[in-house]
């Protein structure tokens, strides 16, 4: 890859020095009426210094959230701060660049010697994160634009069969894997190119993302941020983050009375019920240090399939499209409307170095594939491992790492409002 | 406000909003149907329109109607794009009128959820849980498994599929058991050669089969002659070549020819020292080439193609060979511009073959009888001009520039066959030079000229041996060589002198007087170009230094030759300037022709041969 | 009620939680850390290598915006000022005038002024451009090579993967910094 840039800058810069001087096949008038040569006009983009700024409500909108979730609890401030982020983040910025696709980012800072990531897009990769890991998914419940949409227009959330939820839950993995896979090799974007809300923030996107943005948010009228629980690459770090934080969400503000008023208040059902079974069994424990074993299996099946996977995942990358083409199909040269054989054909690059250039693109898919299949053979292996021990639980408590901090389920709570307090007070004083 | 009046105001503006927005989703929706359908910018109507047009160019109405039409397309065209706009807002607005209603509605409504009756116990639920995961895991798993075994690695079948690397050896095999089979040739450049052989010689060994099939090519040749004339089989050495005129610009394409008695005094009206005159039987302005006693020379119109044959001596036609029922790509044929014509590039020749091509794409073989040995077509150029690039027939390697606007080629086919013996792609755009086949030690190496870059290939292998990026524009004239020096030009560019290497380099340029169309001579430290304004310039071809000029009245389009110790050069009216190959101007003749020309002579020893626009001359003494 | 007597299986817990939540703060510290030098203040912002450019016709259809963020922007000072400009009029027109039939753009979006004999100035109107790269196909064949497409950063939205960039077929549109967002030819890019 490196040469790759390598010779295109200098055969680029060839060109540029012979083609500046060379170039010129009518000489340059020598007006005598007194015309002067206009100059093009460069609009500039928008300023780097703006860029702090987003940063800096980033960092604002979170620490809010983080008030009004923690300190304040109040659903409301949540809900405005969350109207807010849509608005700014989501329709006045464009929904670009976002913390989920700095993902991609990130990891083409690590992987390309020849990218450098812009301070902004660091840092909309690390701040949701840091505050995830210090007090919960503030950022899916009050300051990301996706999430903000979605939660804007759920109505009337409905519950999931607990299987099926589980099962889909393993989707952004997958996502996390390709799209760090495809960004480390250079292919493609995929978490941009497949975003559906970008198109509803930008106004204008190819029809088959709006559609897919529509379809998206019809959904999410009945089930609730579908994208966020079942999509986003994102949420995999948010729930690793979350799931260790120090201070979290909590459903009650003091103790819980087990009123189960908040069971079925949670939109992503990530509440956990009390348990009041007994301690898991051996039998459970068995089963639990048998999946615990088997998850280096996992990792190894993984990481096999992974790379056998290689060659139909490397597919997706331009120049192995285009190699593979040109050997299978000879005859497209020939073929005056394919644009990408023509452009190649007059590129002056022969068919052996692209050919090779493609040959090394396949090894680093195979690499990929092996760390890919390898990562997501260890999730699912410590997510199986996951669902066969439990702990007794006595309280309603929201799963750290599911939990996207939106506070509906503490205007549920009766604990701490007046109408509670004096029901206690009244006992109390039924009780002397 | 009533909550109930609250409720039912929030539920009527959400059903209107809603009602809203499916209205608006749909005129979107056909909006965008109808735009796939007809793009207002690229309408056929149009192209068919503006076609006939050309035919067609003085009916008013018709311009009328093509205005007409486009202001109609690009109203549509803005118009679409506004009302896709304002659709836009439009939704967005209704959506979240609709989204808003909704809420307040289902907040007004709600009441406190009850509790599930039906528990399920937590670990029946981690039950299901692990079986779903499990299910999705091998669902997963099984699906990339699949995937992965039906993909083929292309890649690694790319040796078979696109023939890479092994061919070399290959072409190396095939030279050696053609030489091998011969009589010794006379010739002095067996020796040259044979440094080549000898390095590869050890592979002949190994493939048993081929000698076996040369022979019954060989056989197969000799029956197919009747009998008589030199009947070679085996290709001519480079001694051969240069005692013939066998392609543009003579042996290799250099520019020089090694006859002798070369006329300079004639007249073309008059008819003196002119020994025969025919009529070209069809245009084109490819140069005439010559081998022993056979004249060449190929013309064409958009239908017709036609290889001549003539007998050098007594003008009569020997044979004609058209060339018509080669099997084409689909495509348009090209059309190219009345200064270039169907039949551009000059045929060429090694007296066992004659190999000609034309604009259409079409590369024919035929034998000294004027049978067709093999005929194909190359891919319909993309040339705007015309294509014009000459061949070059070399060891049995037919030697072909291929650039045109799609992409730079330069190949070598069999000549007894055929096939692609080697297709490099080069970084080049299109070119109306021909190739020039120089010998560098005991390497040879194939020069192309085009913008923007000067190339050496391997003829044998078609590999790049070196490459300078100087020329740019629409590169005409053809590269000159001489003592180890390349000389390439164009107009507008620059005149550069590279010595060949790795790296070449380059040892002067000079841009005052630049050739359009007729290629520079060099030899003996003197290079001659003549340019498209009519200026013959001599130039010192160690420094680029201008030793003299000479201004004529016509542009010059034929390449100057040199020939006895002169150099003949061709004005586009038919007056021949000839000089003396000598750093101060000596003009030695001005004879004129006649007839407009613009192909470059022939020659052989006592003759030369000019092709005007309508008669073909002999010129010598009678 | 409980909480101030902790079961040692809850201290394990919280122990176990808290290593963890180190591991990761020192994971995600980490990974900044090997990022950080890697870091530019300023953007990147998207832009064409006029030199690469095939004139293929994408940028006008795969820009995320419609019409597209690619206009054709005019060298003057390569412009050789031509009576038969090679960008404004299709290929083999005999009558030099502004007809629709005689014209490349699909938008008239080029106009034509007289300056002296035999000199014409050749002018965008930006809102019209769509950015298909006719007229620039045209002059670079039989022309200078003034015409050449540029993304506009007033229109372009600096997406993080820029979709004509992906279907460039010669890769001629790269990420350049945000402080020299253009590659305009000509001397104006000395200035």
């Amino acid at each position: 890859m490196k040469n790759l840039y390598k010779i295109i800058a200098v055969s680029g810069g060839i060109l540029i020095s012979v083609m500046v001087f060379a170039q010129q096949r009518f000489p340059r008038p020598d007006f005598e009426s007194g015309y002067q040569v206009p100059s093009p006009t460069a609009p500039e983009p928008r300023s780097a210094s703006i860029e702090i700024i987003d940063v800096i409500l980033l960092f604002a909108a979170l620490s809010l959230v983080t008030w009004f979730v923690l300190k304040k609890r109040s659903r409301k401030g949540i809900l405005y701060t969350t109207l807010f982020s849509m608005i700014y983040f989501g329709f006045y910025r464009n929904g670009c660049i976002c913390a989920i696709g700095a993902i991609q980012n990130v990891t083409l800072a690590l992987f390309d010697p020849g990218y450098a990531i812009s301070f902004t897009a660091l840092a909309f990769f690390v701040l949701p994160l840091l505050f995830a890991l210090f007090v919960g998914r503030v950022f899916c419940g009050g300051v990301c634009p996706l999430g903000a949409i979605q939660e804007l227009v759920i109505l009337k959330p409905i519950s999931i069969p607990v299987g099926l939820q589980k099962a889909l839950s393993l989707i952004p993995y997958i996502y996390l894997g390709l799209a760090v896979l495809y960004a480390a090799t250079k292919t493609d974007f995929i978490i941009c190119r497949y975003d559906p809300f970008v198109g509803i923030f930008r106004m204008d996107a190819p029809y088959h993302m709006l559609i897919l943005g529509g379809s998206f948010i019809l959904l999410g009228l009945f089930i609730a941020r579908p994208y966020c629980r079942f999509l986003c690459p994102y949420s995999v770090l948010l729930n690793w983050m979350s799931s260790s934080s120090w201070k979290h969400l909590s459903i009650t503000p003091a103790e819980c009375i087990d009123c189960k008023l908040c069971e079925n208040s949670c939109p992503v059902d990530a509440i956990n019920k009390p348990v009041s079974e007994p301690v898991s069994s051996s039998r459970d424990v068995r089963r639990f240090l048998l999946l615990v074993v088997l998850v280096p299996f996992w990792v190894l099946i993984g990481g096999y399939i992974g790379s056998k996977a290689h060659i139909y995942l490397s597919r997706a990358n331009h120049t192995i499209q285009l190699a593979e083409m040109l050997i299978t199909n000879p005859e497209v040269r020939n073929d005056p409307e394919n644009l990408d054989v023509q452009a190649f054909l007059t590129s002056g690059k022969t068919l052996d170095e692209l050919i090779n250039e493609a040959e090394l693109i396949r090894e680093n898919f195979n690499t990929g594939g092996w760390w890919t299949g390898g990562f997501l053979g260890l999730a699912f292996g410590l997510i199986l491992t996951g669902k066969t021990l439990f702990r007794n639980r006595k309280d309603y408590t929201p799963d750290k790492g599911n939990c996207v901090s939106c506070g509906r389920c503490m205007t549920y709570c009766p604990v701490g409002t007046p109408g509670y307090e004096m029901l206690i007070k009244k006992e109390i004083e039924s009780d002397n | 406000m009533n909550p109930i009046t609250k409720q039912k105001l929030t539920l009527r503006t959400a059903f209107i909003a809603g009602i809203f927005s499916c209205i608006v989703c749909i005129i979107m929706l056909l909006n965008y149907w109808q735009l796939r359908q007809s793009d207002p910018l690229e309408s056929k109507l149009m192209e068919n329109l503006v076609q006939q047009l050309e035919n067609d160019r003085q009916n008013e109405a018709l311009k009328e109607e093509i205005r007409n039409l486009d202001l109609m397309a690009r109203k549509a065209y803005f118009t679409k794009q506004w009302q896709i706009r304002a659709g836009g807002y439009l939704l967005v607005g209704s959506m979240v009128v609709l989204v808003f209603a909704l809420r307040i509605y289902y907040s007004t409504s709600s009441r406190i959820a009850e509790p599930d009756p039906s528990d399920i116990p937590l670990k029946t639920e981690l039950l299901i849980s692990r079986r779903w995961i499990l299910s999705l895991i091998i669902l997963l798993f099984g699906m990339a498994l699949i995937a992965a075994f039906l993909s083929d690695d292309h890649l690694a079948r790319s040796y078979e599929l696109v023939g890479r690397e092994p061919s070399i050896e290959e072409n190396a095999v095939e030279e050696i058991t053609v030489r091998t089979r011969l009589e010794p040739d006379p010739s002095a450049d067996i020796k040259m050669d044979a440094s080549r052989e000898v390095l590869t010689d050890n592979i002949t060994d190994e493939t048993g089969t081929t000698p076996t099939e040369d022979e019954k090519v060989r056989e197969e040749i000799s029956e197919s002659i009747p009998g008589g004339g030199t009947n070679r089989t085996s290709a001519p050495s480079a001694e051969e070549i240069t005692r013939n005129y066998p392609s543009f610009r003579g042996p290799f394409g250099l520019g020089i020819s090694r006859h002798t008695n070369i006329p300079v005094d004639w007249d073309g009206p008059s008819g003196k020292n002119i020994v025969w005159k025919v009529e070209v039987p069809m245009q084109g302005y490819n140069s005439p080439v010559i081998w022993d006693d056979h004249l060449y020379f190929t013309g064409a119109d958009q239908n017709i193609q036609v290889v001549y044959c003539y007998n050098r001596h007594s003008g009569q036609q020997i044979w004609q060979h058209p060339v018509s029922d080669i099997q084409r790509p689909s495509g348009n044929l090209p059309k190219p511009t009345d200064d270039t014509g169907f039949a551009a590039p000059t045929v060429a020749t090694d007296g066992r073959y004659i190999a000609a091509i034309f604009a259409s794409g079409d590369v024919v073989c035929l034998n000294r009888e004027g049978s067709r040995q093999w005929g194909k077509n190359l891919g319909i150029p993309d040339n705007h001009y015309g294509h014009s690039s000459s061949l070059i027939l070399w060891r049995d390697l037919l030697l072909i520039q291929y650039d045109d606007n799609s992409a730079g080629k330069v190949m070598a086919l069999d000549i007894k066959t055929g096939n692609e013996k080697w297709s490099t792609v080069r970084k080049s755009k299109i070119s109306w030079a021909s190739p020039v086949l120089v010998q560098i030690g005991d390497q040879f190496e194939l020069i192309l000229s085009s913008s923007p870059q000067v190339a050496a290939y391997n003829p044998v292998t078609g590999k790049e041996i070196w490459a300078v990026e100087c020329l740019s524009g629409e590169v005409g004239p053809s590269p000159a060589f001489s003592d180890g020096i390349v000389y390439a030009t164009n107009e507008y560019a620059t005149l550069i002198a590279i010595e060949p290497g790795s790296p070449p380099e380059i040892l002067w340029e000079s841009n005052e007087y630049l050739p359009e169309v007729s290629s520079p001579v060099a030899a003996d430290g003197l290079l001659f170009i003549g340019t498209s304004y009519g200026v013959i310039v001599c130039y010192d071809a160690g420094n680029g230094d201008i030793l003299w000029e000479h201004e004529c009245d016509q542009g010059i389009y034929a390449s100057p030759i040199i020939v006895e110790g002169k150099v003949y050069v061709l004005d586009m009216d038919g007056k021949m300037h000839i000089f003396k190959k000598d750093a101060v101007k000596t003009l030695l003749g001005e004879p004129e022709l006649g007839e407009a020309t613009v192909s470059t002579p022939a020659f052989a020893d006592g003759n030369l041969y000019l092709r005007g626009l309508e008669n073909i001359y002999c010129i010598g003494s009678k | 009620m409980e909480k101030e007597n902790k079961t040692k299986g809850q201290k394990r817990r919280e122990f176990i939680q808290k290593s963890t939540r180190y591991s990761l703060l020192i994971g995600l510290g980490g990974l900044t850390g090997l990022v950080l030098p890697k870091t530019r203040t300023g953007d990147w912002v998207w832009q064409i290598d006029p030199f690469l450019c095939t004139q293929c016709g994408r940028c006008a259809d795969e820009c995320v915006l419609t019409p597209s963020a690619v206009k054709c922007v005019h060298a003057y000072d390569l412009c050789g000022y031509c009576d038969l400009c090679g960008g404004y009029f299709k290929p083999g027109v005999t009558d030099l005038h502004t007809g629709a039939e005689n014209q490349l753009c699909p938008t008239s979006a080029i106009q034509r002024s007289f300056i002296e004999e035999p000199f014409f100035e050749f002018t965008i109107t930006e809102d019209l451009c769509i950015g298909c790269g006719k007229c620039v196909k045209g002059c670079s064949s039989f022309g200078n090579g003034s015409l050449h497409l540029q993304i506009r950063h007033d229109r372009c939205l600096n997406c993080n993967q820029c979709s004509i960039a992906r279907n460039c077929p010669s890769d001629a549109i790269k990420r350049v910094p945000a402080k020299q967002p253009y590659n305009i030819k000509g001397d104006f890019t000395k200035s």
